[in-house]
């Protein structure tokens, strides 16, 4: 490989990239606002939010998202500089070996560029959690501070301790949070600034009136500022943990993963489901998998709990290239609230396949699944080079509709569409809502146009 | 409270964001963090627009912003968002001379370093020099040289050997 084939090779590739999104300047807005917002909050010392706070020790997110304004800037440390803490924060001896330790770079342990200056180098925790030893060094390449964790069985000698490989990071001065699974009993530990108050929340939960929110709970604290919570490969990729300062939320995130999550490699299995309209046919199992384990995944329940409602599945607009097809799913949680999911999927010849989230959209209790109309806009690419993508509206209504009249956003009246099944895609338009109609024109339900699907800040679901 | 933007704001992010965007991707290999980043570095830039004094390097000033911006962040899982499942053209045959097959490069790219990813995207993808790379990264020429070699290095390697996270990309979920 020479470079020019290199510069093609990255050209070639850099055409995958999305377009950009025809409202980014309004979501370079929305993201300002939120930032002035925390700005003010710090500013003004957030008396009001923190009197909520303090009222309420569990204070849980709403499903928009919108709280995330009122998050101020995390607590720095300098973490060069900070002194140790741990439970082994004394045995100077031991925390010289930690220090020492190599920094291997999982994809090149020879690449030396890895390494911080060993008199950069900083123990900023040490200790026994446990039946894991636990060390986090803080060091300098190239004058930017980094900072990794060392996992390893309880009193084991430094050079029996591994570095746990996706968390080294360049903001290593605000708080990171890691869960090492490749120990027995594996633990999300969040590093947060001396005084910092650290909570962590299990997965999302979709409540009774239709929201979903997450509610947050202490975690153990084993230092000033550092916060465990025991978690699995199952449950580690629903937490979320959360960190205050004086009563003001500084960061929300979700820890850093080192390990096999989730699913276990090679698990095919199709998650069970209901499919009471006789779409399954056209909806293949892959495809029933990734969103099942979506929904069971960030609520951290089981199909038996959720019932999987197969609700539609058909072809959907999309390049001419790929298999287009989208799938509509139903949930009923314990609780008897409700989850519509819609995702649409484009295949290549390959079997690969694109993914792309639609709807999620919650309901609240007393209602079944199949009583909930919906409209979503699918904008469909193939992935290849030439970026083709198209984009179309999916009306899903109750399966006695024989027509969908969609209401544009301009006002004006739009002729009602022929449905099959009491579905049918239409071309994208500005459309505000859809009504379902029966034969004799009378409206049987009508949907609004289902929020977009929120890309780089945790998807739907709330952080 | 409502944010207004400059007009010549509007118009470079109008102009300027496919650009942008792709050199967000070839960093991240992910269309929600590579969108992500961009709004990230678009918002910091909107903050200094009216002090940004030489407009006409404005594209370099989000370039910049961008890459630093990506270095900076925390690498961590989104298990929930776009989800890629793609087999590239790979045959069985053992090697693979150059890298032809669509997202090969990324895929080599996503096992290098933030920052020596982001030296290979400056300096083989926006050609710049590495005098001017390094300016970029706020770093030295000689770091730039340095990364830039052992970047060029791990790629030929992994280029020319066909890996399993080459030859399939697993859905992440």
């Amino acid at each position: 490989m020479n470079t020019d084939a290199l510069r093609s090779a990255l050209h070639r590739d850099a055409e995958l990239a999305p377009r950009p999104a025809r409202d980014l300047l309004d979501q370079v807005a929305q993201r300002r606002r939120r930032s002035t917002r925390r700005r003010i909050s710090t500013a003004a010392g957030g008396l009001a939010l923190a009197t909520v706070i303090a009222a309420s020790p569990l204070v849980a997110t709403s499903f928009t998202g919108d709280d995330r304004a009122s998050v101020a800037e995390p607590a720095q440390v300098d973490l060069l500089n900070s002194p140790t803490r741990g439970s082994l924060a004394g045995d100077t001896e031991l925390l010289e070996s930690f220090r020492q330790l190599s920094w291997r770079d999982p994809s090149d342990p020879e690449d030396r560029s890895a390494q911080p200056d060993l008199d950069t180098r900083n123990v900023v925790f040490a200790g026994d959690i446990g039946d894991t030893r636990v060390a986090s060094v803080a060091g300098t390449i190239d004058g930017n501070t980094f900072i990794t964790w060392f996992t390893g069985t309880a009193g084991a000698p430094a050079d029996r301790l591994q570095e746990v490989g996706s968390s080294r990071a360049g903001v290593a001065a605000s708080p990171r949070a890691t869960i090492d699974l490749d120990v027995p009993n594996p633990i999300a530990i969040v590093r947060g600034a001396p005084g910092d108050e650290i909570e962590f929340s299990p997965a999302a939960q979709l409540n009774r009136d239709g929201t979903i929110t997450r509610t947050y709970q202490a975690g153990t604290d084993i230092a000033d500022g550092i916060t465990i919570w025991p978690t699995t490969s199952t449950a580690a990729p629903a937490l979320a943990f959360r960190i205050s300062r004086d009563n003001i939320v500084t960061t929300q995130s979700r820890p850093d993963i080192n390990g096999d999550a989730g699913r276990a490699a090679g698990d095919t299995t199709v998650p069970s489901y209901v499919d009471p309209r006789g779409y399954a046919p056209a909806a293949d199992g892959r495809f029933i998998t990734t969103m099942v384990d979506e929904v069971t995944t960030n609520l951290q329940l089981t199909t038996d709990q959720l019932v999987p409602t197969l609700l539609w599945a058909g072809p959907v607009p999309g390049p001419d290239t790929t298999r287009n097809t989208a799938v509509v799913l139903g949930y009923t949680a314990p609780n008897g609230a409700t989850l519509i999911q819609e995702t649409a999927f484009a295949e290549d010849s390959t079997g690969g396949y694109l993914v792309v989230p639609g709807a999620l959209q919650p309901f609240p209790a007393g209602t079944a699944v199949g009583d909930h109309p919906l409209l979503v806009r699918n904008v469909v690419g193939d992935g290849t080079a030439d970026q083709v993508v198209v984009t179309s509206l999916l009306a899903v209504g109750p399966a006695t509709a024989t027509q969908a009249r969609l209401t544009p956003t301009d006002g004006t009246e739009a002729l009602p569409t022929q449905l099959t099944g009491g579905a049918a895609t239409l071309d994208d338009q500005d459309a505000a809502s859809v009504d379902f109609l029966d034969d004799a024109g009378a409206v049987l339900a009508t949907a609004p146009l289902s929020p977009a699907y929120r890309y780089g800040v945790g998807g739907s679901w709330p952080q | 409270m409502a944010v207004r933007f400059d007009d010549d704001f509007a118009d470079f992010v109008d102009r300027w964001s496919p650009a942008l965007l792709r050199v967000a991707f070839l960093l991240t290999s992910d269309h929600g963090l590579a969108e992500d980043l961009l709004q990230t570095a678009l918002m910091k830039t909107s903050r200094r627009w009216r002090h940004l004094a030489d407009r006409d390097h404005a594209y370099s000033y989000v370039r910049r912003v961008l890459v630093t911006t990506h270095t900076s962040w925390h690498r961590r899982r989104r298990p929930h968002e776009v989800l890629i499942d793609r087999l590239p053209d790979l045959a069985d045959t053992g090697s693979a001379p150059e890298p032809s097959g669509l997202g090969d490069a990324l895929h080599a790219l996503d096992e290098l370093p933030p920052r020596m990813r982001a030296v290979i995207v400056l300096r083989f993808y926006e050609d710049l020099s590495e005098a001017e790379t390094a300016v970029a990264l706020g770093c030295s020429v000689g770091s730039v040289k340095s990364q830039s070699s052992r970047g060029l290095t791990r790629l030929r390697d992994l280029l020319t050997t066909p890996t399993p996270s080459q030859s399939y990309r697993e859905a992440r979920s």
